[in-house]
């Protein structure tokens, strides 16, 4: 007995040992799990936010405690055949396909999944242990057959196997339910990391030679400027490994001592506000980051273009036109063209307009409306400067719009049955596009006027 | 034959014989003189070494971008090795680099097949390159994938016994892939093989080559795709070394509208920005277009053309070496003569080679009249009968414009340098603008070049000393004889610049009898200015310097910057037919199809009908009455008012037309609707519920 509860307090030691903050739920898994022989509970459903550790922990109990078990990625599999195969395969234990090609199992549906899983389970001598079947990001479960999410909840009813499925996912239980036949799991929720937690876990991952306290002292720095934005884990990872040489350049320098935390919150608030700005957008890697810091100490302007100059595009003098054009057709009614474009446009009675500026909503909150090719180009011939030939270079500049997304086609996928376009740039955008060919967009904006 | 008779009648067809194709055929056959074997032969020599420099200068071109994007593939996965599998519980970020190429989309296929050859050469033989259209699903990204890498001939040229991936059956998916991977790294470090070969540096054997993807079009996948994709890709990073290489045509914004937060947070990216392909086009103009090595020249109106068309329409570099191409193509199909635009070597034996034929075209050029005109009546005798005589006199002409040429463009270079950063840059501001007006200009008419040169002589000393180092610093080393003076000329105004100041305290001293200012009412006041500023035309010695310089600078202008136009025989060398070019590149389908229905005669040339404006002839197509009966029509036509017209028309040349409108003939109904279907067809009309019987117009116009 004494040995028994030894055996089953290691683990949950040791994974704790690993991983910091998730005792709790370390703690049920193991009981849930129990002894090898002992039967599991038919599903688990382990959900909470990304980065919460749940594939870490599940992963790192089924590792250490060498169960026989299965990972599958829900996203992968673009069909269910894929995902039996899968399973079978690895647990038959081939390697590769190409290694033996002629043991490889071929399953294509939920029936034959289940005679074959017995079939693996007798081959290997697995029947008495519980095998363990692990399906990441199993949201994608639901959009896939109508049988298979029932199916698995009910694998150890149908395949009178001790067999546990755990699935994995950042959405709650709740939003599964759009079928029949369902099997309640087991239910854990892995909840956010608190601010003390984040510390903690990236206290651990500190580089080496480095002491504890200062880079403790350096995350708190950190998490008051970023813990606002940002909960990932991941994402406040990246940005401390990204600003830490930063943080400790003085003190590489000799400027600052360790201990002095004033002076190096001083220098590296700066940095950190800068950093702000671009959280989430991960387009530029630590090497890029550091050499842009590096030009703005010595006094230069900032090279970095990621950060600079995100949206700036460079357009050909026409197709600036068009998108202006397409730009004006989404947001203005179309009944306000004849007012905008006409050479002696109708005037509006006053009263109608204070009405009318009272009642209408702004186009602006609406989103773009679509447009016929027909209107683009009358209001692209009334707009562009000089004559303008209707050649088939303008037809193409639209088209090649569309791939880049500047303008979306939402109807009619040929010449002949006239297309519908939608402008998919922001007011920002067409504002300093008007501005490279000196047009005053905003006096030809309904919303604007 | 048995498979066209089928039971369905449709048109098939058959692969028929690849028919040689016999340059002969193509030249015009109205033409006197044989001289088509020469002028294919030296548009094919030309165009040869004009394409291989563009190709030269294209890899120059992307080289830096190309290294930098090189090294970062093959850095950033340095530290992977296979065995490392365990351990480091950090999750990882997939490596990539964004490439943002600009809009010029029809330029991106050269542009990274460049690439991924120099990948595949230097880091790793592991290269993919995706399109979107090939992705529109997951599984279709990974067949594409796996087809390409598993299929990669590189990869089985050191041993030839690793068994042949037949790829049908394999289940499509990265684990396949990655256990291929696998396999073939860790056994060819374990075959003696491999290993004898790479023994020399065992660093080598360390480093596994990545496994690069490269995204064309980024902006056109579906996002969903690519999301997965990604996902996918970011759960293999521990067994596969991946890198990505986005291209991107607008900015690096466009990687977040297509993947959310918990995508891109698996990517780390890297920026490279390729140069913008307006850089590219001026380094061709400058390097190709604007030498003397190249006889064949565009005359102004056609590189205003192309100018335009690039940057009004595409920003495309290789549309506008297609349009050089094939102005080329029609200089030397459409000019008799044009065998005597090769390379100034071969102009003697060219020359030779002419018979009486091909000199009498020459005589027919306009320019040469011009020439010939000019000169005293004896030579003019000599030059229009004596065959031998006008042979050398050619020679001499066409040489002439090569050395021409010489002179001219460095001073283009010494305008360009004087005359861009003037306020408002009545040239122009870059080199090829002013290039495109000096090409056409008459210099005494042009009113930008007088306001450049009087803006010039309003310049401060500092500025003008600045353009005239840079005058200086542009001429370069390489300057023909009859140059080289002009650094010399330019130096000596520099150095009467800076001794100016010695002189102009002595001249002060003069000036400064400045009146004492009195008590004086407004308008004598005024007078007295007047008077001053009379007083003060004198110039200083730093005035008459700069207007001594600028007309140092004009007067060498008009001696070397007379436009091509004005040389005799430039007909040869330069090509200005405008609207074959445009008629050809720049296609209006719409204008086209007007034209046709407006005017039918011109495409089947029959001139009889041309003349009769007003009435409609009965002779012309049906379509073309129905179409022009509908130009006088309002918003909607009535569709019986229209046939009653119609049938009208028809008639018009018979005698008792009342009885025909009155009980229309059947078949003249049938005709008629199958021409208003036509125009229907060709987006004139369209039916409309708005009233019984009629139809909409859908163009403008009319009452």
């Amino acid at each position: 007995m004494a040995a028994m509860e030894i055996e089953e307090e290691n683990p949950v030691k040791n994974i704790s040992k690993k991983i910091s903050c998730r005792n709790q739920q370390i703690k049920t898994l193991v009981s849930l799990i129990g002894q090898r022989e002992q039967v599991a509970p038919p599903t688990l459903f382990l959900y909470g936010h990304t980065g919460t550790g749940k594939s870490l922990v599940i992963n790192s109990l089924l590792q250490t405690r060498e169960l026989p078990h299965v990972m599958v990625n829900c996203v992968e599999c673009y069909n269910q055949r894929f995902m039996y195969e899968k399973i079978l395969n690895k647990l038959q234990g081939l390697r590769s396909y190409m290694n033996d090609p002629d043991s490889y199992l071929k399953c294509d549906n939920m029936n034959d999944f289940i005679r074959m899983f017995r079939q693996v389970c007798e081959d290997r001598g697995l029947t008495k242990q519980t095998v363990y079947i692990v399906l990441d990001k199993a949201e994608c479960l639901r959009d896939k057959e109508i049988n298979i999410l029932p199916a698995f909840l009910r694998l150890q009813e149908l395949t009178h196997q001790n067999v546990c499925v755990v699935l994995m996912t950042e959405i709650v239980w709740e939003k599964f339910r759009t079928g029949t036949g369902y099997c309640e799991p087991y239910i854990l929720n892995f909840p956010d990391y608190t601010k003390d937690e984040v510390l903690t876990i990236l206290t651990e991952d500190r580089p080496e030679g480095c002491e504890a306290d200062f880079y403790s002292m350096y995350l708190n720095l950190l998490l008051s400027v970023f813990h606002m934005v940002c909960r990932d884990l991941r994402e406040i990872r990246y940005l401390a490994s990204l600003n830490y040489d930063q943080y400790c350049q003085p003190i590489k320098t000799g400027d600052v001592l360790a201990s002095d935390t004033r002076k190096l919150w001083k220098n590296i608030e700066p940095h950190l506000k800068k950093a702000l700005q671009t959280v989430y957008l991960r387009e530029v890697s630590s090497s890029q980051w550091e050499k842009a810091q590096q030009e703005t100490e010595i006094g230069e302007t900032p090279s970095l273009q990621g950060l600079s100059s995100r949206n700036h595009v460079e357009l050909p003098y026409y197709s600036k036109y068009l998108l202006i054009a397409a730009y004006l057709a989404s947001y203005n009614p179309a009944k306000t063209d004849r007012r905008f474009f006409a050479r002696n446009s109708g005037k509006v009675d006053r009263r109608a307009k204070l009405i009318k500026k009272h009642e209408r909503t702004s186009n602006h909150m609406l989103g773009p409306k679509q447009f016929p090719i027909d209107r683009l180009m009358a209001i692209f011939f009334s707009i562009v400067e000089g004559k303008v030939s209707p050649t088939a270079n303008i037809f193409v500049q639209i088209s090649s719009l569309v791939s880049l997304n500047m303008l979306g086609q939402v109807a009619g996928d040929d010449q002949i049955d006239t297309p519908k376009y939608k402008c998919l740039v922001s007011l920002e955008f067409i504002k300093s596009v008007s501005r490279t060919v000196g047009f005053d967009v905003l006096r030809y904006l309904y919303d604007f006027v | 034959m048995e498979t066209g008779s089928s039971v369905s009648k449709g048109v098939f067809a058959y692969k028929g014989k690849k028919k040689s194709v016999n340059p002969e055929k193509y030249f015009p056959k109205s033409e006197t003189v044989n001289t088509w074997k020469r002028r294919l032969e030296t548009y094919q020599s030309l165009w040869e070494s004009v394409d291989t420099e563009i190709q030269i200068l294209q890899s120059d071109l992307n080289t830096k971008i190309f290294d930098d994007l090189l090294k970062f593939t093959k850095t950033c996965h340095s530290r992977f090795t296979l065995s490392s599998q365990t351990g480091d519980s950090r999750t990882k970020e997939i490596p990539t680099a964004a490439l943002v190429t600009g809009v010029n989309t029809p330029d991106h296929g050269v542009m990274f097949a460049t690439l991924v050859t120099l990948l595949q050469e230097r880091v790793s033989p592991l290269v993919a390159i995706l399109q979107s259209k090939d992705c529109n699903n997951v599984k279709n990204t990974l067949s594409k994938l796996l087809g390409q890498i598993l299929k990669n001939p590189q990869l089985f040229e050191d041993d030839e016994d690793s068994p042949e991936v037949n790829q049908k059956n394999l289940p499509i998916s990265l684990a396949t892939l990655a256990d291929w991977y696998d396999d073939k790294y860790t056994l060819n470090h374990s075959s003696p093989k491999k290993r004898k070969s790479e023994e020399g540096d065992l660093v080598d054997i360390q480093i596994l080559p990545p496994v690069i993807m490269v995204f064309e079009d980024l902006e056109s996948f579906q996002p969903r795709v690519l999301q997965e994709f990604i996902t996918i890709c970011s759960n293999y990073l521990s067994q596969l070394p991946i890198v990505f290489v986005f291209g991107i045509a607008t900015s690096v914004s466009a990687v977040h509208r297509l993947l959310p937060n918990a995508v891109s947070s698996t990517l780390c990216m890297e920026k490279f920005q390729a140069p913008p392909s307006t850089e590219y086009l001026t380094l061709l103009i400058n390097q190709i277009l604007m030498t003397k090595h190249c006889p064949f020249k565009l005359g102004s109106r056609v590189f205003k053309l192309l100018l335009d068309i690039f940057l009004y329409h595409d920003f495309s570099v290789l549309n506008f070496i297609k349009g050089l191409q094939f102005s080329m193509m029609d200089h030397f199909l459409s000019n008799p003569m044009s065998q005597l635009c090769c390379p100034l070597e071969e102009l003697p034996n060219q020359t030779k080679r002419m018979n009486s034929d091909e000199l009498e075209l020459i005589r027919q050029l306009p320019s040469f009249m011009r020439y010939v005109e000019s000169c005293s009546l004896e030579r003019q005798a000599e030059l229009l009968t004596d065959d031998a005589e006008t042979k050398i006199e050619v020679l001499k002409l066409v040489t002439e414009i090569h050395t021409y040429r010489e002179e001219f463009y460095p001073i283009l270079r010494c305008l360009h340098t004087l005359v861009s950063k003037l306020p408002k840059q009545p040239l122009g501001k870059q080199l090829r603008e002013v290039y495109a007006t000096v090409l056409g200009w008459n210099m005494e008419e042009n009113e930008d070049y007088q306001i450049s040169l009087d803006l010039l002589k309003f310049m401060s000393k500092d500025e003008l000393i600045g353009l005239l180092r840079g005058c200086g610093s542009c001429l370069g080393n390489d300057l023909p004889s009859s140059l080289k003076d002009i650094p010399v000329s330019i130096n000596s105004l520099l150095d009467r610049f800076d001794t100016l100041h010695e002189q102009v305290e002595e001249d002060e001293e003069e000036t400064t009898d400045s009146p004492v200012i009195q008590k004086t009412d407004l308008h004598s006041l005024k007078k007295r200015l007047q008077e001053l500023e009379k007083k003060k035309k004198k110039l200083s010695p730093y005035e008459k310097l700069r207007t001594e310089c600028v007309d140092y600078f004009d007067s060498l202008f008009r001696k070397y910057l007379v436009s091509p136009k004005a040389l005799p025989l430039h007909e040869l060398l330069y090509y200005d037919s405008a609207s074959t070019v445009r008629s050809h590149l720049t296609a209006s389908p719409r204008a086209a199809v007007q034209l046709a229905l407006g005017s039918s005669h011109t495409y089947l040339r029959n001139q009889t009908e041309s003349d009769n404006s007003g009435t409609i002839s009965p002779d012309i197509p049906d379509v073309c009455i129905v179409y022009k009966l509908h130009m006088e029509c309002s918003q909607l036509i009535n569709l019986y008012d229209w046939l009653q017209a119609f049938i009208t028309v028809k008639t018009s040349n018979d005698e008792e037309n009342d009885d025909q409108v009155k009980n229309p003939d059947q078949v003249l109904q049938a005709r008629f609707i199958r021409a208003v279907s036509e125009l229907q067809f060709l987006g004139f009309v369209k039916p409309t519920k708005r009233k019984t019987d009629h139809v909409a117009r859908l163009t403008w116009g009319g009452c």
